[in-house]
């Protein structure tokens, strides 16, 4: 068995891959249900058709796209430009700890309509921060940047962690491992009255639109374009590789971090060790749902916020283990790259065919 | 035959590190008394030939001095033998020799190539006599199995093998048609390849030529039509099949892995081969066909030229029967494209036949002994290329007579770029010593020399995508700019066209529309846009917005020239401007670079096509491990002294002469 390159790849499927994985993940899912005893057809409804069935669920829904989307749009760019930023997480976590700073340590009698965009520009610096330091490293020492901000990410979590048990713990908390709450002033509004659903619904959508329009009608978009597909080709148009790295670094670690301020200010508005859920992994996987385009991204992570919400029903209904949300993801992402390289390539399954 | 002169041909094959190399004697004979001094011949020879075959006037005689190579080592020895065109040696193995004489079919014995001379054939009749043992030892030998079945026909006809015995073609091509959506790219070809002819493939870009050879090599499929192999209908699915079946093919685009070495880029192809073994074979390949080539060396650091050595090495690797050349030697020095003319005719005298294509006219007519013109699909003609001329051929091909341009002696005024003392450090590739040189306004100067001599080292220095430390090494119009970036000397009105097309000078998943503002997008708003390139510069696709990977070779080149020559520039440093370019796109580019450099500009042209550099450069100055010849006027050079300095002749006796005088 091998595969072969493919003359002329379908565009019809190379655009219909991400839909004909997602219909591939859940076949595969119910699949597993039935074997493991349960009713595929009530697992179908909980895990997939619940999470829209009414407007407060569908407004979770949202409440869980919104950092999938942030971050998710920031990976494209960088994957785009073949700079492999898997430390999300860690600069999530740094941009919830900036903006976590400034919301908790800013007086009570300064504080004012302006502190919740100081907590947003806060955990941009912290993100952009933590998604440097992996850019200066190769570019200064060559280290990869795929190990470098994963490890980071670990850094960020335990720093989060004692900060919350030790410094930043909440002298009226009796001991549990949380900050104080944030004042009002530094908390996302409610968009929809009745619901969780908050301003950072609006901040994603710009966000994914004007990294489209980076990405495709400016010179900086076009740099990172080339960069990706022909690094040879990127160098001879004077593009500078290390300036682009650091670019796509800096936007995608800053988007992370926007996102982890969001988190933290709206649904969670204190800060305690696990903030994330898993979001940044779970963004890489949305940045390629999403074809890499930001756009498709905003889209992708509605799709990866149902496996969030269809996974706390099915825990709630079926007595399903929560995991099986990760389950559910990991599935997807093997279905979208096996899709993607059977657009490409056609699998033969004789190694050497006869006459 | 009393009347014809005797005539001796002796043939015999070697194989060494399971690569086979003939070698061949042929002399008019006195009548013969003694025994025959072949052993003098054979003793010269530390190694025993594989088989020997001679003949007298074509009447052959043969026999085999090793025993057979175990199966599934493949050696030319081993590989079923095919007819000759011109000769036909049948091979006996000595077991098919004792069966001769277990017969007692004629006294005459066969004889023992090696150690003894062949004897007693004395005159004519011995002659006669050998042959008949020759006819009935394979007649008792076709109860073998390992005989091989090709050898029947010679022997079927007693009467000599000669050319009017109709040939078994190695491949034919049944009116074979291929279409992509629209376009019909093969229509209804035909075209018979024989075992030992030199075939070439005539036609110009997008004439159907990738389409057609695509098909034999198993890249594509046939819409209707066959492939007849060994005279049986072969479906070949894929490359792998076609060279399993003895098809091998030299790419004009490399299909290599850049992080592996050569040796591991050839254990890639042939995966039961240990990589000693290879590096071994590569190394007495290289050293038998001038094919110079190390090894070890990482893929990436090799240019054009020494990846296509490496493509050739890798075909040969696996003994073909049929060795598809696409645009061979254009990356090669004269010297070198003569080794491999040498390489291809041993190989074709060796059965092997060759396919051709290429767009070398003159080359052509010297290499091959048929032609094949494709034109829109169809074919045009099949002709004896030594019987045309080259204008003759290239009428065939286009359908009209193409203008050539000519070079008119331009003015030359002040010097626009000065290289002095530039030297750059060896990264993985070769280094720059103290290149100095300088192109003048209304200039074409050419810079010669084999692949990777130092090539890409410059133009990355010319370019800026290396910046060099020295500022004054590279001054434009008296300005230093060495430190500068690419950006910064595009401003000043420095324009590049590297030699690899795509991924350098263009990537292939982006539109003409955005591979425009590859080297435009520093300028600021300028007039010109990627439509204007292509109405200027007749860059013919379909869409009005393709893919830059969509276009042919030369139309995207038309297009990587014709993005810099609109820009007007002041300085124009390009790379092999026509390489694997068809005739009617590079006479276009050549006329647009002379166009360019009468308005003013100063061209610098890196070209290993001396043609090239002699059609169109006023000055000429050669690169040899990365050391730049003094440059001299074109016109005052021949093609053989240029060639001895891009050999390493040592380049400082024309200086030193210079400065003697």
């Amino acid at each position: 068995m091998r595969l072969e390159r493919r003359t002329a790849p379908s565009m019809l499927f190379a655009v219909l891959s991400p839909l004909l994985a997602v219909a591939l993940t859940i076949g595969a899912g119910l699949a597993l249900m039935a074997v493991m005893g349960k009713d595929p057809v009530k697992v179908l409804e909980v895990y997939f058709l619940s999470p829209f069935a009414d407007a407060y669920s569908r407004s979770e829904l949202m409440v869980k796209a919104i950092p999938l989307a942030l971050i998710g749009s920031g990976l494209a760019l960088a994957f785009r430009a073949g700079v492999f930023n898997i430390g999300a997480p860690g600069q999530y976590t740094l941009g919830a700890i900036f903006a976590g700073g400034v919301a908790l340590f800013v007086p009570e009698a300064y504080a004012g309509l302006w502190l919740l965009p100081l907590c947003m520009v806060a955990g941009v610096i912290g993100g952009m921060l933590w998604g440097w330091i992996p850019a200066i490293l190769r570019i200064r020492a060559g280290a990869n940047e795929i190990l470098v901000s994963l490890m980071l990410t670990y850094v960020a979590a335990l720093l989060l962690d004692w900060l919350v048990r030790g410094p930043w713990n909440d002298p009226l908390g009796r001991g549990f491992p949380k900050s104080a709450s944030f004042p009002e002033e530094a908390l996302m509004p409610i968009l929809l009255p009745g619901t969780r659903l908050h301003w950072g619904l609006p901040l994603a959508v710009i966000v994914a639109f004007a990294l489209w329009y980076v990405l495709y009608h400016t010179r900086r978009g076009f740099s990172v374009r080339t960069m990706g597909m022909a690094p040879l080709a990127a160098k001879f148009a004077g593009f500078s590789e290390a300036k682009t790295i650091t670019w796509v670094m800096l936007v995608s670690g800053g988007l992370a971090g926007l996102a982890g301020a969001v988190e933290v200010t709206s649904t969670i508005q204190q800060l305690q060790p696990d903030i994330s859920a898993g979001y940044g992994f779970t963004a890489i996987i949305v940045a390629f749902l999403g074809r890499l385009n930001p756009i498709g991204a905003l889209i992708a992570a509605v799709a990866l916020a149902v496996t969030y919400i269809g996974g706390e029903n099915a825990q709630i209904l079926l007595k399903l283990p929560k995991n099986v949300s990760f389950l559910f993801q990991g599935m997807l992402l093997f279905f979208l790259l096996a899709c993607d390289t059977l657009v490409h390539y056609r699998l033969r399954l004789r190694s050497r065919a006869g006459a | 035959m009393e009347n014809q002169p005797l005539k001796l041909s002796l043939t015999a094959s070697y194989s060494i590190g399971g690569r086979g190399f003939p070698a061949a004697f042929s002399a008019d004979m006195p009548p013969i008394t003694g025994p025959l001094p072949i052993s003098a011949r054979l003793g010269a020879s530390p190694r025993k030939p594989d088989t020997v075959s001679i003949s007298f006037n074509r009447l052959a005689l043969a026999a085999a001095a090793k025993p057979k190579q175990p199966p599934g080592k493949r050696t030319p020895s081993g590989r079923t033998p095919l007819p000759h065109p011109k000769q036909a040696p049948p091979v006996l193995s000595p077991e098919e020799a004792r069966a001769s004489e277990a017969q007692g079919a004629m006294a005459a014995p066969i004889p023992d190539p090696v150690e003894a001379p062949v004897s007693p054939i004395e005159g004519a009749a011995g002659v006669v006599a050998a042959a008949a043992v020759a006819g009935s030892a394979v007649a008792a030998g076709q109860s073998e199995p390992e005989l091989p079945p090709a050898s029947t026909p010679v022997v079927d006809d007693l009467k000599v093998q000669n050319d009017t015995v109709p040939r078994e073609a190695l491949l034919s091509i049944e009116t074979v048609s291929k279409s992509f959506g629209k376009l019909r790219a093969n229509d209804a070809v035909s075209l018979k390849l024989y075992p030992g002819e030199k075939h070439a493939l005539l036609g110009e870009n997008g004439a159907g030529k990738s389409t057609l050879v695509k098909m034999i090599y198993g890249v594509l499929q046939p819409d209707s039509g066959r492939l007849v192999l060994d005279g049986k209908p072969a479906r070949i699915t894929s490359p792998a099949m076609a060279r399993t079946l003895g098809i091998g093919m030299v790419f004009q685009h490399f299909s290599t892995f850049e992080a592996l070495t050569v040796a591991e880029n050839l254990a890639v192809v042939l995966p039961d081969r240990s990589l000693s073994g290879i590096r071994k074979d590569v190394a007495a390949i290289s050293k038998e066909y001038g094919l110079a080539i190390e090894p070890r060396r990482q893929l990436s650091t090799l240019s054009a030229g020494e990846r296509q050595r490496v493509e050739i090495i890798r075909c040969l690797l696996q003994n073909p029967r049929l060795l598809i050349m696409d645009e061979p030697t254009s990356v090669l020095t004269p010297q070198e494209a003569e080794a491999l003319f040498k390489t291809l005719d041993r190989l074709a005298d060796d059965g092997c036949a060759i396919l051709y294509i290429s767009h070398r006219l003159e080359e052509v007519r010297g290499l091959c002994d048929t032609a094949t013109v494709l034109r829109r699909g169809k074919v045009v003609a099949t002709c004896d290329p030594r019987k045309e001329t080259a204008s003759s051929l290239a009428e065939m091909m286009v359908g009209s007579v193409i203008e050539r341009p000519k070079k008119i002696p331009a003015y030359v005024g002040s010097a626009r770029l000065e290289v002095a003392g530039l030297s750059v450090a060896a990264t993985g590739g070769q280094a720059l010593h103290d290149v100095t040189f300088s192109a003048r306004k209304g200039e074409i100067l050419g810079i010669a020399g084999v692949a990777g001599e130092g090539q890409s080292e410059l133009f990355a220095a010319l370019s800026g995508e290396t910046p060099v430390r020295k500022h004054d090494a590279i001054m434009i119009d008296g300005e230093p700019i060495g430190r500068f970036s690419v950006t910064r000397r595009r401003r000043l009105g420095m324009a590049f066209a590297p030699e690899r097309r795509l991924g350098h000078s263009a990537i292939a998943d982006m539109r003409l529309s955005e591979n425009y503002h590859l080297t435009h997008n520093a300028l600021g708003k300028t007039d010109s846009s990627a439509r204007e390139v292509r109405e200027a510069f007749d860059v013919r696709a379909e869409g009005s917005d393709p893919f830059a990977g969509a276009l042919s070779g030369g139309n995207l080149q038309k297009f990587v020239i014709g993005r810099e020559i609109v820009r007007k520039p002041g300085v124009f440093v390009v790379a092999q401007p026509t390489w694997g370019v068809d005739a009617g796109a590079a006479a276009a580019i050549h006329a647009a670079l002379l166009e360019l450099s009468k308005d003013g500009a100063a061209v610098v042209v890196i070209s290993q096509d001396l043609d090239e550099i002699f059609a169109i450069c006023d000055r000429v100055a050669v690169l040899h491990r990365g050391s730049l010849s003094e440059p001299q006027v074109a016109s005052a050079v021949t093609a053989e002294s240029l060639g001895l300095l891009m050999g390493g002749s040592d380049a400082n006796v024309v200086s030193l002469a210079e400065a003697g005088a």
